[in-house]
């Protein structure tokens, strides 16, 4: 088994040959390629980052403690976009539709991938005690931290209903397309909420993982809200920035939880006899 | 008095085992002067009881900053009302 160190230079060159590779095809207009080929590629670092994060989530007891719930909610829900985006490839190679059908199967992983997050916030806001800080906060920072999923709700409602229209759609689409936005604006308040609380974490050695995983939230909720903002739009492309976007809000999920990983096993950390080197 | 911070101890511990795991039982095993058997949930402290408590606080707090010592401090509770001010391990006021 692959150290944690090395999974994580696995993931973060991953990322950046990735990275590469789009604004390489982009800026020599290699649209075949970011249509046909990239689209389905860059899934392989949610792939990657949900199996490597549910070894890490193992290591912090899995779903016996808070923080290996919150990684292994947050593992899983990369492996569900992947299932998520399998599926629409399956449509698009095999079936070969015009038009990707909504809702599918797809949304299994997609939507499913939306609850996972949110259960993977609220286990990272249990880790890090914040609802018994919100009771011990002063009155404007209360008042402050409750603007925050108001503000959220309105720029998620701004964006994904302005021109919604619901005629011609099943009660299934008009169900998912309330449901999505306003599980992605859940996450993305949490994540906020816990950045009121990372003062609190100066000192600690997992302080940069968790804000490492708080912008992995926040570029999520910016991914998600670009595609129904260009999908409404009708500019969405395959291969576009949008994707670029997803793969970074994938790539920051994925090294996110891998920061939470031990340098080596869990043995290696118990046989140290030198306090404060457990985990660094 | 030792099994006042014993049991201290095995709060602070059973605690952060909630948050962060097996994690929780390794830390503690780190503190010097501390043994943990975790099967029977006890806890043997060899040198300065109140400062080996201090020792554990410090290092859970290595993981999480303030944060963990909150937990710590909520673990305690009613177990700190027991130990006057000056028995009470720094890291716990």
């Amino acid at each position: 088994m692959l150290v944690n160190r090395k999974r994580k230079i696995l993931l973060l060159m991953l990322s950046v040959v990735l990275i590469l590779t789009w604004l390489i095809s982009e800026a020599t207009n290699q649209d075949w390629f970011l249509q046909e080929v990239y689209t389905n590629i860059y899934g392989v670092i949610a792939l990657l980052g949900g199996v490597m994060g549910l070894v890490v989530a193992r290591q912090w007891g899995g779903f016996k403690s808070h923080l290996g719930k919150s990684l292994s909610f947050l593992s899983v829900g990369l492996l569900l976009t992947v299932l998520g985006q399998l599926i629409n490839a399956y449509y698009i190679l095999i079936v070969k539709v015009e038009e990707l059908p909504y809702p599918s199967f797809a949304e299994i992983g997609f939507f499913g991938a939306v609850i996972f997050y949110v259960l993977g916030a609220i286990y990272l806001s249990k880790t890090i005690r914040l609802i018994p800080s919100l009771k011990q906060m002063g009155a404007g920072k209360k008042i402050m931290l409750s603007l925050v999923p108001i503000l959220m709700l309105a720029i998620t409602f701004v964006v994904y209903f302005r021109n919604y229209d619901s005629d011609g759609s099943t009660t299934a689409q008009i169900i998912l397309d309330f449901a999505y936005p306003i599980g992605q604006s859940i996450f993305a308040t949490i994540a906020l909420a816990v950045l009121f609380r990372s003062k609190d974490l100066y000192g600690g050695k997992l302080r940069g993982a968790v804000i490492l995983l708080l912008l992995s939230f926040v570029l999520q909720y910016i991914s998600d809200t670009n595609f129904v903002y260009q999908d409404l739009a009708g500019n969405w492309v395959n291969g576009g920035y949008g994707d670029l976007l997803y793969l970074l809000a994938y790539s920051a999920t994925a090294l996110g939880v891998q920061s939470f990983g031990f340098p080596n096993t869990v043995q290696q950390v118990t046989s140290s006899v030198e306090p404060q080197k457990a985990i660094e | 008095m030792i099994e006042d911070y014993a049991k201290i101890v095995v709060a602070i511990v059973k605690e952060q085992e909630t948050v962060i795991g097996p994690v929780a039982i390794d830390q503690a095993r780190l503190v010097p002067g501390l043994t943990l058997d975790w099967e029977k949930k006890e806890a043997t402290l060899k040198q300065d009881p109140k400062q080996t408590v201090d020792k554990l606080v410090e290092q859970y707090k290595s993981l999480f900053g303030q944060i963990s010592v909150e937990v710590c401090k909520e673990a305690v509770g009613r177990l700190a009302g027991q130990l006057s001010p000056e028995q009470l391990p720094a890291s716990l006021r």
